[in-house]
């Protein structure tokens, strides 16, 4: 059985080849290629609003957010498991994150057909300011909704995996918690140099923003986000 | 390692049961009234799985036709012919665009399924609401030729939608019985996303209480929250 299928159909098999280091390198792959082919698959719903040139980006930099944000945080999830004396090798800590990404990826399939529906009765792609703007929004809050649902499964299923690999003296709760933290602190970042995703109908269409590299996520939320939030104006 | 355990973590589908209790097709209707126990043992042992499936599937067009000609009989008797059509529509549309979705989030969920299982889930879920809606058509028909009111009785369609997914949703938590279901946070997820595309599949057929200006449905796209509450704007119905 393909290791995605048997991450849907039989979890617990999967752990347990997890546990006993049955997995080699050329497993991952396979499960890459499910990651990439189904956040392309979402990818391309989640612009598929704005034009077919977003659309075709946006199919290319969603698996490159996931997989990137994975890569860029394997070394740290790898230190604090060993730390934390989970006993888990490099491989295996990776073979975790990818698990828990394939499940966010088969739950992001399964749902594209919900959001392609949304996109195609909900939001007219043209009209005045603020009938796109309300679009945008619904549009928006429809692909937050899956995914959220999507990294929550995913995560649930990081989490229950956890348990069943490491080792007993091992806290699999607050190594869970360390690597979404890292995930999520690092995967903002990364979302926001590859913006835009969804695509704002007041901007043009664009591979990446061209202040994509000029100021952070962080910097964005303290100095604009906050302050709005705080005294309700900018 | 204990059942309950290898269940919660997705384990393989288990053979199917030995069926003593499973009820035929032709009597699944009435077992998903009377002792919806029998149907989860339709779901769980897969047997007569696709005849059941295609029975349940079937009384809920007919149920949601019901409710919908009760419901139309607002806007008049072309309207109330013409959501003997839009209500089951919406049903089935909403139910086959979320079906990859039910199969998937049980099987995340720690409730695997084969495809069929989860044909017969998705269609009793839908049988009962049809059931639950056909049982309050009366009601929505007292109020559908008593009324001017497009607001009050949209309103009243949705609190009546609702308390019949309330049912469903308790169909659900009845699986949880038995040992395949355990672990059904999955299917009740999907549950609330079925809810949502139903909302937003009605606004796509919409009007539903009136008649539109021409065809069956009004063109456009629209967000259904949008939709909703677009119809307080209209307070009374056209004059027919």
């Amino acid at each position: 059985m393909p290791l995605p299928v048997l991450l849907l159909k039989d979890r617990e098999a999967f752990w347990v080849r997890v546990r006993n280091q049955e997995l080699c390198w050329a497993d991952l792959i396979g499960l890459a290629a499910f990651i990439v082919l189904a956040c392309a698959i979402y990818g391309a719903v989640l612009a598929g609003w704005r034009s077919p040139l977003l659309v075709s980006y946006v199919a290319i930099k969603l698996p490159v957010l996931f997989l990137g944000t994975t890569i860029l945080v394997a070394g740290f999830n790898w230190m604090t498991a060993s730390l934390l004396g989970s006993g888990l090798s490099f491989k295996a800590t990776v073979f975790s994150v990818f698990a828990a990404m394939t499940i966010s990826g088969w739950i992001l399939i399964s749902l594209a057909p919900v959001a392609l529906f949304f996109l195609l009765s909900g939001v007219p792609g043209s009209g005045s300011h603020d009938e796109l703007r309300y679009a945008h929004n619904s549009i928006l809050l429809t692909h937050i909704v899956i995914l959220s649902l999507a990294g929550f499964g995913g995560n649930m299923a990081l989490l229950k995996g956890l348990r069943r690999v490491v080792l007993p003296r091992c806290p699999a709760g607050s190594l869970f918690v360390l690597w979404v933290v890292a995930f999520a602190f690092v995967g903002c970042q990364m979302s926001w140099i590859l913006r835009p995703f969804v695509g704002s109908p007041f901007y043009p269409v664009a591979w990446m923003r061209p202040d994509c590299l000029e100021r952070n996520f962080y910097e964005f939320v303290f100095r604009e986000v906050l302050p709005y939030l705080l005294t309700g104006s900018k | 390692m204990n059942e309950d355990s290898m269940m919660s973590s997705g384990s393989p589908i288990p053979p199917p049961l030995n069926g003593d209790h499973v009820p035929k097709p032709e009597n699944i209707v009435t077992a998903l009234l009377k002792s919806p126990e029998a149907v989860v043992e339709v779901i769980a042992s897969g047997k007569n799985a696709l005849g059941g499936g295609a029975v349940l599937l079937a009384a809920a067009v007919v149920f949601h036709a019901l409710f919908g000609l009760a419901m139309g009989l607002f806007g008049g008797w072309p309207v109330a012919l013409m959501d003997m059509v839009k209500v089951p529509l919406t049903a089935v549309c909403a139910l086959l665009l979320c079906y990859p979705a039910l199969y998937v989030f049980a099987c995340v969920g720690g409730a695997p399924l084969t495809f069929a299982r989860a044909f017969v889930l998705g269609a009793s879920c839908l049988a009962l609401l049809g059931l639950i809606l056909v049982g309050l058509a009366p009601v929505a028909w007292l109020f559908s030729v008593s009324t001017e009111s497009v607001p009050f009785l949209t309103m009243l369609v949705v609190f009546i939608w609702a308390v019949a997914a309330s049912f469903a949703v308790g169909f659900i938590a009845k699986l949880q019985r038995h040992v395949l279901f355990r672990q059904a946070t999955g299917i009740k997820t999907w549950f609330f996303i079925l809810a949502l595309v139903t909302l937003q599949m009605a606004t796509c057929l919409r009007p539903m209480l009136v008649k539109p200006e021409a065809g069956w449905w009004t063109g456009g796209k629209m967000f259904f929250l949008s939709h909703f509450g677009s119809t307080f704007d209209a307070p009374e119905k056209p004059k027919r």
